[in-house]
């Protein structure tokens, strides 16, 4: 069930109906239902894997408990590993288990040997990423003593499985989300309206500008040999744009969808392609996900502690990793590896923490100096991202070479003239509200209510006439 | 929460009473130019076309792939090509030649390979378009899954009555009106026209769907009821589309096989090269549609055992 599908927008008054009115404001009644929805959610995608999500959610609820009741040092760890090395083992299976029976035999070849490794034709899980790390960071924080495990079996399902996070984020935290779920939830207006909002703003961004930016970039990025470098350059900038969107505007729709039920998830993304260096466009890119990989992993690795020689180390594990876990292929790790290049001067200069403001702050303008910086900023991640967006390491060359050739100086193919006149009035919008959670949050605050709906209304409307090909979330294959 | 209820269900219900305006205002004159109309011609000649008859069923592989005179030439057999659109889907192509059947003819089924994958089956824009503009279907004797496939393009069309462009600007081209269409139902005015730069289709990705292999099955058991005579062909494809789809074409061709059709040829054989194609990779040009024509015929003769007229 998509979040722009017919599909959901029947689900969602239903539920939020039945949560609301059904339950007579009891949250316990809430949870109960917020579970067998998240579950039909989940199983409209493959009620099989529904199986597996159950046993993992048992597995991290059990060992939770578990650990803390563990009268010795050595059961605790036993708990401990055994729960990391189910959930670990799991994604290695289902997603990494084919890239490394590929790349060794392929590395055995180059040595002479003839292997051939039995493969899995398996489909990967829908989400599984999402919610192996929700488990991850429950069984780390209870192993640290930083929480205490949750007794409730449905509070905590709730809080593994909610439905606007379950298959593609934000990876939320016991410590953030569980104390939501453990109380009353109160229906407010300003909280519900602003969701309707937000949700609006992500549709937008999904099917507007991701779905359509898609069509461009799914032309030149698998017809490669067909385009000049020019046309490789704009399909590039329109991937940049699809991918942002694509998965912005579904953490928007996420966000927006959990404030109608009176609850907060984390915050994804803040405007990252307006960062004026790639250390802020981190902090702005994937929030729940790059501080996830700081807690439980950049930290606990020894952080910057330990002068600079760790900081570099520590910076390319954390980013290859990260580029590992948006999926097994080796251009997911040039990408993770490419951006602690990008990152590394400001780490050995300690500028990284320049920027840590919102850009052109209080003013509408921004100063040369800052456009230059996010221009810079932009075109590496764009570079980055052709490695991301390739089917592999020798397409993402050519296509460089392509950029780099004297093609580049024609001028670009086929491009729809429509899609760059909304591309850019999205991004007047978003520069115009990046102070604020998302676009469109106070923009029009004090207009009249009039004003405010054809604002609205035009929105729809510019959803409903730019609809393109649907185009599955790039983030759900994670 | 009245409040927030009150208000949500206002806007939408503005935004509803506009779709609603939007889909009861008649079609607009450049909608009423469009190819879908060509149905209420087609449905005439299935109607009146005499007997001995060969009636081709697909989507736009047909209509803008098929020299119909060729095959009355050589097969003394007279053909109505149904083809408009793929996305009528092929259950309803299906459905709505079924009904002008009569014994001793001849159809030749011809779908776009998409129609196997996923939903394509059971049509898209161009269905709801023909429902709400050419009048030519009754939306009751639509299933819930074509009518859920078609709902999801009412706003795009409600909003479109109100655009001007639909209104002053044509700008359609010559090749894509209802006007296109020869006698036997070939759109041919493309075939003077010059090929345009043709985007390849990707692998599909959709599973294969048995529910509408099950419908042709059901579809070639009524024919033979009613005593006519089915086979299957494949739709011409350009070649890089060809080489994408492989691995679900060759599966639909077991398919085929497995439920004991008479198939025509060989998916290989009606592989295109880029420069027979006119504008996508269905669509072909006069030398396109030759080639398909004869390749058809030629099938025609050895396994379908039809007669050669010009031997």
């Amino acid at each position: 069930m998509l979040f722009n599908s017919i599909e959901f927008a029947l689900f969602l008054p239903i539920v939020f109906l039945l949560y609301w009115f059904a339950t007579r404001g009891n949250f316990r009644f809430q949870n109960i239902l917020l579970l067998v929805s998240s579950y039909f959610f989940y199983a409209c995608w493959d009620y099989r894997f529904l199986f597996l999500l159950i046993f993992s959610t048992l597995l991290d609820y059990y060992t939770g408990i578990k650990m803390h009741d563990a009268k010795t040092k050595n059961l605790k760890k036993f708990w401990f590993w055994l729960s990391i090395s189910i959930n670990l083992g799991f994604l290695g299976i289902f997603k990494y288990y084919n890239f490394f029976a590929e790349s060794f035999a392929q590395s055995l070849s180059l040595i002479g040997f003839n292997a051939n490794f039995w493969t899995l034709n398996v489909i990967l899980p829908v989400g599984i990423s999402f919610y192996t790390f929700h488990g991850l960071s429950y069984v780390i924080d209870i192993y640290k003593d930083r929480i205490k495990p949750e007794k409730n079996f449905i509070d905590y399902s709730v809080f593994v499985s909610f439905f606007p996070l379950l298959v593609a984020g934000p990876i939320e935290r016991a410590t953030h989300l569980l104390p939501q779920i453990q109380r009353k939830r109160e229906f407010n207006y300003e909280k519900a309206v602003d969701g309707l909002k937000q949700i609006l703003w992500g549709l937008f961004k999904k099917i507007v500008i991701a779905d359509n930016c898609a069509q461009y970039a799914n032309m030149v990025f698998n017809n490669s040999t067909e385009y000049s470098g020019s046309t490789h350059i704009v399909a590039a900038i329109f991937f940049a744009f699809q991918i942002y969107c694509d998965f912005s505007g579904y953490s928007d729709i996420a966000l927006g969808t959990a404030r109608l039920f009176g609850i907060d998830l984390l915050r994804n993304f803040a405007f990252p392609y307006f960062s004026r260096d790639i250390a802020e466009f981190w902090r702005r890119w994937h929030i729940s996900l790059s501080t996830w990989f700081r807690d439980y992993l950049y930290i606990p690795l020894g952080g910057s502690k330990g002068g600079n020689w760790m900081r570099v180390r520590n910076t390319f594990i954390i980013f290859i990793v990260s580029g590992f876990w948006h999926g097994a292929n080796w251009t997911f790790i040039i990408w993770g590896f490419l951006n602690a290049l990008f990152i590394m001067p400001s780490i050995l200069f300690s500028t990284n923490r320049n920027n840590l403001d919102i850009v052109a702050q209080g003013r509408t303008f921004a100063s040369f100096k800052e456009i230059w910086s996010i221009l810079i900023t932009f075109s590496l991640t764009v570079f980055a991202w052709i490695f991301f967006r390739a089917a592999s390491l020798e397409n993402a060359l050519s296509y460089i070479g392509e950029i780099f050739s004297y093609s580049t100086f024609s001028k670009p193919q086929e491009i729809r003239n429509a899609l760059v006149w909304v591309v850019l009035i999205f991004i007047i919008i978003e520069w115009l509200g990046r102070e604020e959670q998302f676009a469109i949050a106070k923009l029009g605050q004090n207009w009249p209510r009039f004003l405010r709906w054809i604002f609205y209304f035009i929105i729809v409307i510019t959803i409903i006439e730019f609809k393109g090909t649907d185009q599955q979330f790039i983030y759900f294959q994670f | 929460m009245k409040q927030f209820l009150y208000t949500t269900s206002f806007f939408l219900l503005l935004i509803v009473m506009i779709f609603v305006i939007g889909v009861l205002l008649p079609a607009t004159p450049i909608a009423s130019n469009s190819p879908l109309f060509s149905k209420i011609t087609k449905d005439s000649m299935l109607e009146n076309v005499k007997k001995p008859r060969i009636i081709f069923v697909g989507g736009s592989n047909l209509s803008l792939g098929l020299n119909s005179k060729l095959i009355k030439d050589s097969l003394n057999l007279n053909p109505i090509n149904t083809g408009i659109h793929a996305s009528l889907g092929l259950v309803y192509m299906m459905d709505s030649t079924l009904k002008h059947i009569k014994k001793g003819d001849v159809v030749v089924v011809v779908p776009e390979y998409q129609q196997f994958f996923g939903d394509v089956a059971y049509g898209g824009e161009e269905l709801m378009r023909t429902v709400c503009d050419v009048k030519e279907i009754n939306p009751l004797d639509l299933s819930l899954k074509q009518i859920k496939n078609c709902a999801v393009f009412i706003p795009k069309y409600a909003l479109s009555k109100f655009k001007p462009s639909e209104y002053f600007y044509e700008k359609v081209d010559n090749c894509y009106t209802k006007n296109s269409f020869n006698k036997f139902g070939d759109s041919y005015k493309h075939w003077d026209i010059k090929s345009v730069n043709i985007l390849t289709f990707d692998a599909m990705t959709d599973e294969f769907n048995e529910d509408v292999m099950q419908y042709l099955v059901y579809f070639n058991r009524n024919l033979q009821k009613k005593g006519a005579k089915m086979f299957i062909s494949f739709p011409p494809y350009q070649e890089d589309s060809y080489n994408n789809c492989v691995k679900s074409i060759k599966l639909l061709e077991s398919e085929y096989k497995k439920n004991g059709f008479s198939v025509l040829g060989t998916p290989e054989q009606y592989k295109m090269k880029n420069e027979l194609m006119f504008d996508t990779p269905y669509h072909l040009s006069r030398k396109g549609v030759t080639l398909r024509t004869q390749l058809l015929i030629k099938d025609l003769i050895h396994q379908g055992n039809l007669k050669n007229t010009n031997e």
